[in-house]
């Protein structure tokens, strides 16, 4: 499903943060120049992302965010995080970290 | 009148061993109560399978494109339960003539199941989402798990149900008693099937008539180890004897419902597995 031998790095602003089960998504609007292209980005449940210092409001829309992904084999705007990274600089990953999930600039 | 205070006091002294014994006992079982994973879940959130898995041989030349995922390839020597049980020749020729067989390519990955696991699959979960909390009662003690199973261990005396008020079920029926910290387990009624409901060619595939023992017990403060034996006369040659470990947990302090129908937007479209657009 998802190229785990490629990563790529999205900047753009959050549409919405899914807080859902079976897994969490975070849509990404990238900027393009004929318009906004919308990213899927998928995450693991609300349990695992919670455990890796993830919160429902870690991302809000409109926030800038910068994300790491491994794209969707089949080319479709999507993939799976790697780590996402707000305006502040703070990192929200897709592992548990000795920090308890989240890595502070 | 000397007699009756000697009596006395060695009443109360007993009753003092009696209270210490008492308050241990309850020390060490309090010690069980908690958040559980596998030692394997905490290998899987920490990368150290994703390191293990990038350090696989690429497939070999030929291979079909879409197939297994290095982690997909890597995570079953992880788990003990996926390993090959002790198949008695009948069954090993069953599995061999299965083997035989095309099956139709999956495309669907272990990561995307999450359904309930049942039992025994529920006590070597390799996923964060398989956790499971503790809670010891005097007359019972309750393994929950994320997905919403509950497993009942009846450490009141009871036998398990007659012939006429049990059927199979994917937990099976649990009872157990304490011998000092340890928690003893048996388990039968466990509805036949593959140990896993996961497409791994060879996982044990068990009868009704199989017999699980558990022996649960700390081996330190953070550290819990399950002695899993199953034997099942239909299937196996010998008893199937599986140590399991697991780590306690200190991220969360609830059970995070898991489940799979609330917003699940990986689909097949044309043969490769992808996220659709919400």
């Amino acid at each position: 499903m998802f190229d785990q031998t490629q990563s790529m790095t999205l900047h753009g602003t959050v549409k919405t943060l899914q807080w859902t089960n079976p897994h969490c998504y975070l849509q990404v609007l990238v900027p393009s120049p004929s318009a906004a292209a919308e990213w899927s980005v998928e995450m693991n449940s609300p349990l695992t992302m919670y455990r890796y210092g993830w919160r429902p409001g870690s991302f809000k829309p409109g926030d800038k965010v910068t994300v790491v992904i491994n794209p969707l084999r089949d080319g479709a705007s999507g993939g799976r995080l790697i780590e996402a990274t707000d305006a502040n600089g703070r990192t929200f990953g897709n592992l548990k970290t000795p920090a308890g999930g989240k890595t502070q600039p | 009148m000397t007699r009756r205070i000697a009596i006395a006091i060695a009443g109360l002294a007993a009753a003092l061993r009696l209270s210490a014994a008492d308050a241990q006992q309850a020390q060490d079982r309090a010690g069980v109560t908690g958040f559980w994973e596998t030692e394997t879940s905490v290998a899987l959130i920490t990368g150290e399978i994703d390191k293990a898995a990038a350090r696989l041989p690429p497939p070999p030349p030929g291979a079909p494109s879409g197939g297994p995922s290095p982690l997909e390839r890597e995570l079953p020597r992880h788990v003990k339960l996926w390993g090959r049980p002790p198949y008695n020749a009948q069954w090993e020729d069953t599995l061999r003539n299965a083997m035989r067989r095309p099956t139709p390519t999956d495309p669907t990955p272990i990561t995307k199941t999450c359904s309930p696991e049942g039992f025994p699959a529920a006590m070597e979960s390799p996923f964060p989402e398989g956790l499971f909390q503790v809670v010891v009662t005097g007359a019972e003690t309750l393994l929950l798990f994320a997905h919403g199973e509950v497993r009942q261990i009846f450490t009141d005396g009871r036998m398990h149900p007659g012939s006429a008020d049990l059927w199979p079920t994917p937990l099976g029926d649990s009872i157990g008693y304490w011998s000092g910290a340890t928690l003893n387990i048996d388990t039968i009624a466990r509805k036949a099937g593959p140990v896993a409901s996961l497409p791994i060619p060879g996982v044990a595939d068990l009868s009704e008539q199989a017999h699980f023992t558990e022996r649960l017990r700390l081996i330190d403060a953070d550290t819990l180890q399950n002695d899993l034996t199953i034997d099942d006369p239909q299937r196996f040659s010998h008893p199937w004897q599986i140590t399991i470990r697991y780590k306690r947990v200190t991220d969360v302090d609830r059970l995070i419902p898991v489940e799979c129908t609330e917003n699940d937007r990986d689909e097949i479209v044309n043969g490769e597995l992808t996220i659709v657009m919400p």
